[in-house]
């Protein structure tokens, strides 16, 4: 083979567009069709339409999962950006140490990351319920309140803001120290400054990792969903994702999974469209 | 009336000495400005001033009241940065009103003095603008606004028009000579602008690694530079340096004997700027009885326009002279070169110091 073949761009490509192709674009497409479809993995696939969309309307327990989705959503994304736009200023002029104790989480894989978990919210030997008690709190099993359990799914996922808290620190870092000395010099107060300065130019970032830790939050809830509180008390951490993953691998209703999945696409490309949407108004005025 | 008194100021960053020990006056409504090259330490010094470097020892007094222990905003000193600084989400009036805002002014009386300031700088058609859509020009006068509506006691400008291309940078230099001759405060000028650093003075700081190398008005400081490095940063074309022996005979400069009295034994230099060097039939040098001659080679000319710099070489030696325009210089040719030794200067070659006169 010649040189200049072997340094041809496509050439260079063509692994990674392979590992794409068998193990994304083929699934996706395949999952697209089977969302039209009833199959049960053992039977052939039989060609039903719009059924399977119908049937999700109807299902009590789809509503269930999409509820839980978006409150999970709801209370962690906020929690999450603040927590890490918290930390990315409090430690922008400190050594990597800091920041490497803030990203370590992330880099934990998600079962292990669980499962630790399972047991830090063990209520009869976990730490968590020492901390409580220690606090004077001793409440009833938490994972039997509806409540209390997606609150510590919220919980769990407040420790993996490494990437967010990697973009939002490189974001600030990225306003000229100037614009701080001109407003030091005009006699503005830290909090003028954060108002005034810092918050607005981190928009676009901020705007950024909220659109995509929506879209993330449908996918992230998945394991501590699985691992740590089984989708229970009473339904109340059913996901969509796991709620798909039963659907499919549990209950072998793998079409109404694959249009569970669709649905679960749909509201991420919707958000994708409202942040693609916010960051052109923003552009807009020049930034 | 604002007076500056700076005295015994000493920066360290990172363990090392960056200025000082410095002392230095700058009386009210005088543009004091400081030229240097780049990591002279001016800049860090216009910071320190402004409260945003820490000083290691020393003091800063303005009206007689101690501010090096004020935090920046209390200081009452506006500052113009290289780069304007201009908030890139704000307009430009709101640009303009950040500082009265963050100082707790009220919104009726805010949109009042922007109004006046604008109008002051013909600003106001850009007031709705974002900085992004101005020219280097517009956000030098909005920064230039800024500063203004401080109500400071002293200005400091670092390089305010380094962004500017050359045309722009003259006009905008002579209004700001004008904004600032109607104010009493003082002003420190960091440049490395030869041009703008002679024409904005009314006294001029040589700065090198931290030390004020010669602080006087710039005309002096270009015919009696205090050192050779300070001879060598001011003036456009440079000084020409002709080393000097000197024995029982007297001083020489290649064969030529010189007029002039040194100290034996010391290894000299003779300072002299390239309109001292008279080239024969130039009408710009007009006869000087007694002047040394000697003959030269003409080895190049540079067209400035509204006159010439001619590179001469006698003997091994290079210098430079100034002629007018008209003036008919071919290369190659020999000519008489007269040396107007009446205010040259001579530097100890060893130390760069001025011996005479």
């Amino acid at each position: 083979m010649s040189t200049r073949l072997l340094q041809s761009p496509l050439l260079l490509l063509a692994p990674l567009a392979l590992g794409l192709g068998v193990l994304l674009v083929l699934p996706a497409l395949a999952g697209l069709l089977l969302a039209f479809t009833d199959y049960d993995g053992v039977s052939p696939p039989r060609w039903i339409g719009l059924e399977n969309l119908r049937a999700m309307s109807r299902d009590p327990l789809f509503s269930t999962a999409l509820w839980n989705s978006l409150w999970v959503a709801l209370f962690a994304v906020p929690l999450r950006l603040g927590l890490a736009l918290g930390l990315a200023l409090a430690l922008q002029r400190r050594s990597g140490l800091a920041a490497g104790a803030v990203f370590l989480p992330t880099a934990v894989p998600d079962v292990a990351w669980a499962l630790l978990w399972l047991w830090i919210a063990n209520p009869f030997y976990g730490p968590l319920a020492w901390l409580l008690a220690a606090l004077g709190w001793r409440p009833d099993l938490w994972l039997l309140d509806p409540v209390a359990a997606k609150a510590l799914l919220v919980l769990i996922t407040l420790f993996l803001i490494g990437e967010l808290f990697v973009v939002l620190l490189a974001a600030r870092r990225e306003i000229p120290p100037a614009l701080y000395d001109a407003a030091l010099l005009e006699g503005a107060s830290a909090g003028f400054v954060f108002r005034r300065l810092t918050l607005p130019l981190l928009v676009p970032a901020l705007l950024f990792l909220g659109a995509r830790d929506i879209a993330l939050s449908l996918q992230t809830t998945f394991t501590p969903a699985l691992v740590v509180t089984k989708g229970g008390p009473n339904y109340a951490t059913l996901m969509l994702p796991l709620y798909a993953y039963q659907t499919g691998f549990e209950y072998l209703r793998l079409g109404l999974a694959a249009a569970q999945t669709l649905t679960m696409l749909g509201l991420t490309l919707a958000m994708m469209a409202v942040q693609t949407w916010a960051l052109r108004r923003w552009r807009a005025l020049g930034l | 009336m604002s007076t500056l008194r700076i005295r015994g100021l000493c920066v360290h960053l990172e363990g090392r000495l960056i200025i000082g020990p410095l002392d230095l006056d700058v009386a009210p409504g005088e543009r004091l400005v400081l030229a240097g090259a780049s990591g002279s330490g001016k800049t860090t010094l216009l910071r320190a001033i402004a409260g945003l470097v820490p000083l290691t020892a020393g003091s800063i007094e303005l009206d007689g009241e101690r501010i090096d222990h004020l935090p920046p905003g209390a200081r009452r000193v506006a500052m113009m940065f290289q780069s304007h600084a201009l908030f890139p989400h704000l307009d430009v009036a709101a640009n303009l009103g950040f500082g009265l805002k963050a100082r707790g002014a009220r919104d009726a009386d805010i949109q009042t003095r922007v109004r006046a300031v604008a109008e002051r700088l013909g600003l106001e058609p850009l007031l709705s603008r974002l900085p992004a859509s101005l020219s280097g020009g517009e956000c030098q006068r909005v920064a230039l606004g800024r500063a203004l509506l401080r109500d400071a006691r002293l200005f400091l400008m670092d390089e305010p028009l380094s962004s500017l291309d050359a045309p722009l940078r003259a006009r905008a230099r002579g209004e700001l000579l004008q904004l600032l001759r109607e104010r009493s405060s003082p002003t420190l000028y960091v440049t490395h602008d030869q041009a703008e650093a002679l024409a904005f003075a009314d006294r001029l700081g040589v700065f090198a690694q931290g030390r004020m190398l010669q602080l006087a008005p710039p005309r002096w400081i270009y015919r009696q530079p205090a050192s050779l490095e300070v001879a060598r940063f001011i003036g456009v074309p440079s000084i020409n340096l002709l080393p000097l022996s000197v024995d029982a005979a007297g001083v020489h400069w290649q064969q030529l004997r010189l007029p002039i009295e040194a100290p034996p034994h010391t290894p000299l230099l003779l300072g002299l700027r390239p309109e001292q060097v008279r080239v024969e039939g130039s009408q710009w040098a007009r006869p000087l009885p007694g002047a040394p001659q000697v003959t030269a080679r003409i080895e190049s000319v540079e067209t400035l326009g509204d006159q010439q710099i001619v590179a001469l070489s006698v003997g091994t030696e290079r210098l430079l002279a100034r002629v007018e325009a008209e003036f008919a210089a071919v290369p190659l040719q020999t000519v008489q070169i007269a040396l107007d030794l009446r205010e040259a200067c001579l530097f100890n070659a060893e130390d760069g110091r001025r011996i005479a006169p």
